[in-house]
């Protein structure tokens, strides 16, 4: 499950989606619009009634204010953390391997490089981009892949399911 | 000897090349009949540029016959040397006998002997090298593991064409191999050497290599850059401290005529030893005689071309282009470059104290002088932009990296990627183009160590410099306090100082 404490290093705007897709998983919503709206009103609500509720959502709000999102951080944050050399690779092709960017990514490729954190790692794309992974995948799992306009939560539910 | 498999038993030769260029392994070999091994050694040679013909039942004095023979033209007229292969296990090791057999098989040296080639997938005994040292220049001794750099190398250094087909290179005697081993690159604990390079033009590799230079030299490095592209993007930026006074060219033999109204504000650059790589080792014009000092304390440079002033202009005339062979293989030149380097760090600066750094920037495209950086240097970074050409020019340099490494018989290792010029709110096509980028370099093994935002700074250096008349103004982005992409290199000499094993900072 997507936590907090697991999507710290996402943009507000990612967190956000990260949010609402866990709703909609437990609640089996496929419209996250609406499901995005529902939610802020329930919320608006529930902050006048409880104040605890509130406090929780100050915190939070003010945690994100004083942490950077990753797009605007400095561009020391996309650099390694100091503590002792990186172990180096050879200069050279690794066999098969190939740099493409333009095809669009196999999702089971990537179950390698992120392991657990391969969906805080999906959340990362845009909508177009994880409709084309499951795309890819749809050859080979034999359900259908959401539509696009299903939204991030399915898409990413959909790449779960069958890459792990 | 176990049973070859049978599905190795026809090979495909080209699938084999590539599979042992891309993961060299003996087994592959070892797997073939000793027949098919010795064809598949004579296609090998093929692609080396030779006309590789099999003499097949020929008997010869001394025991079984040679192989084949290789010619360097299609009408076999020149033979150029005989070769001998053994598909042997590395725990059954060619012996002297075998070598004295086959040097009687070459014909005495002084008698008009030829070369020859005895290849074996397995090793040599240490009384068998001792034959071959006893007449040299004879019989080269190729054992398992300088066949597999040998198949590397021809592999990654044959010249795709239009049609599928690959242009043969001018024959290439695996001698070299054995001869590189005797070539060191400068003790790493002191001198590290440092290529930043991509087959793509205009992904950063110069302003890469000119903010590490200046910020390497500005944390009391003492580093010297060599400008090895043509186009003098370099050169331009890091001109002397002050104009030196107006040289008079075209008195001297071999100097180039320039109008009454330029002057020659530099005197040696990298395109004088490029024309003098072919001479003997003392013939060859020395890089410690090309270095100049730039407006940096500590940051000297190897031009790539003369660096010419006129009334209106400061540009670089550099021979580099006309004399670049492309992707092509010139093992002797690549080899006398990883020489030259480390003669030059062993000279160290001009004021006498030890180079820290030597930074080879490297041109765009397949390059003779990109061939020689990679083979010359410990370490590369890879520049790159997230765009498709990009990261086909990613695929380029590691092929040649490739190739380098098994000609040198040691690794250049890849420091990293460096992602250049992403801006820091990228629509989300971009971001996802970089993601992929990031996964697929992950996938060979390259970690991303920095990301540079795009900065109008980075080109205004250039500028200042093409501009001409701000010699004493050149600041690089480090001038700029406020400069985003001054903060990421300077990250990034930060993380390289950090993996500098002799720095202590």
């Amino acid at each position: 499950m997507t936590t907090a404490s697991t999507t710290r290093t996402l943009t507000p705007s990612q967190r956000s989606a990260a949010a609402v897709g866990r709703v909609a998983q437990r609640l089996a919503i496929e419209e996250i619009r609406a499901l995005s709206a529902a939610l802020a009103e329930v919320a608006a609500d529930e902050v006048e009634k409880n104040t605890g509720f509130a406090e929780r959502v100050k915190r939070r709000y003010q945690e994100m204010k004083a942490k950077p999102s990753r797009a605007s951080q400095s561009p020391k944050s996309s650099l390694p953390k100091r503590g002792g050399p990186q172990p180096r690779v050879a200069a050279g092709r690794t066999p098969g391997e190939h740099i493409d960017i333009v095809s669009p990514t196999d999702p089971r490729t990537l179950v390698p490089l992120y392991g657990q954190d391969l969906e805080a790692h999906l959340e990362e794309y845009s909508v177009r981009a994880l409709w084309d992974m499951a795309r890819v995948l749809t050859p080979h799992v034999g359900e259908k892949a959401p539509a696009q306009k299903s939204g991030r939560a399915a898409l990413i539910a959909y790449i779960l399911r069958y890459v792990r | 000897m176990s049973e070859p498999s049978p599905a190795l038993l026809s090979p495909d030769f080209e699938a084999l090349l590539s599979d042992i260029a891309h993961n060299p392994r003996s087994e592959p070999l070892l797997n073939l009949l000793p027949a098919t091994f010795a064809e598949f050694v004579g296609y090998l040679f093929t692609c080396a540029g030779y006309e590789a013909v099999s003499v097949e039942n020929q008997f010869y004095p001394n025991g079984v016959g040679v192989d084949f023979n290789l010619f360097a033209d299609l009408l076999h007229t020149d033979l150029l040397a005989r070769v001998e292969v053994r598909r042997y296990k590395p725990d059954n090791p060619l012996s002297a006998d075998a070598v004295f057999a086959f040097q009687g098989k070459l014909g005495g040296k002084h008698a008009g002997g030829v070369l020859g080639f005895l290849v074996t997938t397995g090793t040599f005994t240490g009384p068998a090298y001792h034959a071959e040292r006893e007449h040299p220049g004879l019989a080269t001794l190729i054992d398992g593991a300088h066949l597999l750099r040998y198949i590397t190398y021809v592999h990654g250094s044959r010249i795709p064409q239009a049609d599928g087909r690959y242009r043969l290179p001018r024959p290439l005697p695996p001698t070299w191999f054995r001869m590189a081993d005797l070539i060191q690159r400068p003790l790493h604990t002191k001198t590290k050497v440092l290529a930043v390079g991509n087959n793509r033009g205009g992904v950063g590799k110069t302003v890469t290599a000119l903010e590490l230079g200046i910020g390497l030299a500005k944390r009391g490095k003492r580093v010297v850059v060599v400008d090895l592209d043509g186009q003098g993007s370099l050169t331009l930026a890091l001109p002397p401290p002050t104009p030196a006074p107006a040289k008079k060219s075209g008195k001297k033999s071999g100097d180039e005529v320039l109008p009454e109204s330029s002057q020659a504000l530099s005197t040696g650059d990298i395109s004088q030893y490029f024309a003098s790589s072919s001479l003997p080792d003392n013939e060859r014009i020395a890089l410690a005689s090309l270095v100049g000092a730039t407006v940096f304390p500590h940051l000297w440079l190897i031009a790539s071309g003369k660096l010419i002033q006129d009334a209106s202009s400061v540009r670089v005339r550099s021979s580099l282009h006309a004399m670049d062979t492309g992707g092509s293989a010139h093992p002797e030149d690549e080899v006398a470059f990883v020489s030259a380097i480390a003669d030059l760090s062993r000279h160290g600066a001009p004021d006498g104290t030890p180079y820290d750094w030597i930074l080879l920037d490297t041109p765009p495209a397949q390059s003779r002088y990109t061939r020689a950086a990679l083979a010359a240097a410990h370490e590369v970074l890879l520049c790159t932009g997230v765009e498709a050409f990009a990261a086909q020019g990613a695929n380029g340099l590691l092929d040649t990296a490739d190739a380098m490494r098994a000609l040198m018989g040691s690794g250049t290792e890849l420091i990293g990627a460096l992602i250049t010029r992403f801006p820091a709110s990228p629509k989300s096509t971009l971001q996802d183009e970089k993601l992929k980028l990031i996964n697929q370099l992950a996938k060979q093994g390259v970690p991303v160590i920095g990301e540079i935002p795009p900065d109008d700074k980075v080109d205004l250096t250039n500028r200042n410099a093409v501009q001409g008349g701000v010699f004493d103004k050149v600041k690089g982005l480090f001038g700029f306090a406020t400069s985003s992409a001054a903060i990421a290199y300077g990250n990034l000499i930060g993380h390289l100082l950090q993996e500098a094993p002799h720095d202590d900072s």
